[in-house]
């Protein structure tokens, strides 16, 4: 009985410490300035308003910010998952010189920091007079995506059995005919799981986005989370409220998909 | 003339297709996005550690060593290192024993224990910028319902703040950077320790042995690669952490939380000090490096004395 109470405290305990800061930013978008701004605060809020997103929304303009970061996102995933699928099948099924050298060039990425190629990448843009566009933000959001979205891919595509591949040879498939009828088709949840990684990552980037734009009409949703705090205050309740638009899509894909990656994406790295 | 016509076309097709060419078609793609965006920017970056660029002039004279000895020889980077070295090491130590906690306690298989499970990661998918914004809105010293909290608890006292000295605004970090990244670290762990052979155990329980015996002599050894990995994963990630910090406290107070990656950022987009900022840079890549392999050494060392 002793034992029982301890374990129900301690679970509280985690539960409340994990939960409590969403709760929090819920509770303060729906709050009204004065219980916002109210000593001491109020847990749980006196009246609900929409005010906070209706400010949002048609005073800070987050739609334009949600519309960039999605021109943005929906490219860059649609490319890095696309030129990683084939990446992947070569890297995990077929034999050639220097797939150990490709192999390993992937995982050494992960280990880089990228404010390490964050100026040349500035530089890169200015003279390609990208700055301040969205190519700026989509194609080294691509080069970061693809060694991950391989290492993942190459994970599904081990899983397929091989008979498949050999069967399909036999039947007078050519190589391409075979990756693209028999191979794909049984990886699509392998590749769904990979793009939304993809997607949840490249949806919520702060250092290029916030570095390489810095005009306000093309700023993302992460960046125009800035728009709130002012020289002397900041607009909690709107900041909060954006922060809900942006937290939804990420934390409803990633749980989504959530048990095809936890596994793969520390073996892919520890490899 | 019905040669001529397919002749080239099948050719092209063979070209294709053939074995040897097959696959390097396939990671060509790939290869040429890592080639130009990161292989050949990482190379330009050390390349412009030996110039002096600036975005202005036109001419960039060879500079060799003057950067590094201008960027060394000053107390801002290593003040800067010894921040970080902080800040990663206390985050890893608190998001392992947070995570150990929370995955022994899964792992005793309570009630409810599926529930936490399915949503113990959520902090974790949550944007960086997001979890920075609203730990700053939860700590902050007049509305800050935390902060509140532990005032009337009296664990710190009235009209504190935890953004005015650079150690409180460190743990302030700290803290919402665990919060976000011990749920990884528990459901890794607690993967882990669900496969632990059970029949050992018992074994080991059969022999008199206590149950902190069989954690010390069958659970940790058991559990210690996960570990490893789960460290090496958030030194990584925390190493170059930016976002968080960068809502949080902005390198604030005096500089004080100031990590590489702020300094860098800021010395290039800021001061536009693009050389300098590629220096440091440099020296933040090998730094990392240096930590990494000396931590190997230790661990390799302690290894080979346990074994003895």
């Amino acid at each position: 009985m002793k034992k029982n109470i301890v374990i129900y405290f301690i679970s509280a305990v985690i539960f409340i410490f994990t939960f409590f800061p969403f709760y929090w930013i819920i509770a303060t978008s729906f709050k009204t300035p004065i219980d916002i701004y109210k000593v001491p605060p109020a847990i749980i809020p006196g009246s609900i308003t929409f005010e906070n997103y209706i400010t949002a929304f048609t005073k800070n303009h987050i739609d334009v910010f949600m519309v960039n970061s999605l021109i943005v996102s929906v490219p860059s995933v649609f490319l890095s998952t696309l030129i990683s699928v084939f990446g992947a099948y070569a890297a995990s099924r077929l034999a050639f010189k220097g797939k150990k050298v490709f192999k390993a060039g992937l995982v050494s990425t992960q280990f880089f920091p990228m404010i390490v190629i964050l100026i040349p990448l500035f530089m890169l843009c200015r003279i390609l007079k990208l700055y301040n566009s969205y190519m700026a933000l989509i194609l080294p959001y691509i080069a970061t995506q693809v060694p991950i979205s391989i290492l993942l891919l190459s994970n599904y595509f081990a899983d397929i059995p091989r008979e498949m591949e050999e069967a399909a040879r036999i039947d007078g498939c050519s190589r391409m005919q075979t990756l693209m009828k028999v191979i794909l088709p049984l990886a699509v949840p392998g590749i769904a799981a990979t793009s939304i990684y993809s997607f949840v990552q490249v949806w919520q980037e702060y250092l290029i986005a916030s570095s390489f734009i810095s005009n306000q009409s093309k700023f993302t949703l992460t960046v125009g989370l800035s728009t709130f705090q002012g020289q002397h205050a900041t607009d909690w309740g709107g900041l909060m409220a954006t922060a809900v638009v942006i937290a939804l899509p990420a934390l409803f894909l990633f749980t989504s998909a959530q048990q095809y990656f936890i596994n793969n994406l520390a073996g892919g790295v520890k490899e | 003339m019905l040669k001529a016509e397919n002749s080239p076309k099948t050719a092209i097709k063979s070209l294709l297709y053939k074995e040897s060419i097959f696959p390097y078609l396939l990671i060509a793609p790939g290869s040429v996005a890592l080639l130009l965006f990161i292989a050949y920017p990482m190379i330009t970056n050390i390349f412009m550690s030996f110039f002096d660029y600036k975005l202005v002039q036109i001419i960039k004279p060879f500079v060799f060593l003057d950067n590094y000895i201008q960027v060394l020889s000053s107390g801002r980077i290593w003040e800067s290192l010894v921040r970080t070295i902080t800040w990663t090491g206390f985050n890893i130590l608190f998001m392992n024993i947070l995570g150990l906690i929370v995955a022994i306690f899964l792992a005793t298989g309570f009630r409810g224990n599926t529930v936490i499970k399915a949503t113990i990661l959520i902090p974790w998918v949550l944007p960086q910028v997001v979890t920075g914004y609203t730990w700053s809105l939860m700590l902050s010293q007049d509305i800050g319902v935390v902060n509140h909290m532990l005032q009337s608890l009296g664990i710190v006292p009235p009209n504190f703040s935890w953004f005015q000295s650079g150690g409180l605004a460190m743990t302030a970090v700290i803290i919402a950077n665990v919060w976000r990244g011990f749920p990884f670290f528990a459901l890794m762990i607690y993967a882990k320790l669900s496969t632990l052979p059970r029949d050992q155990v018992e074994a080991a329980r059969i022999d008199g042995a206590n149950i902190k015996d069989v954690f010390i002599h069958i659970t940790v050894p058991y559990i210690q690669s996960t570990i490893k990995t789960c460290s090496l994963l958030a030194f990584i990630w925390t190493f170059n952490a930016y976002d968080i910090l960068k809502v949080m406290t902005n390198g604030g107070p005096a500089e004080e939380t100031l990590t590489l990656s702020l300094i860098v950022q800021r010395e290039a987009f800021q001061y536009y000090e693009l050389s300098r900022a590629a220096t440091m840079s440099v020296v933040m890549f090998f730094a990392m490096f240096a930590i990494l392999a000396l931590l190997k050494g230790i661990m390799d060392l302690s290894a080979r004395r346990n074994d003895r």
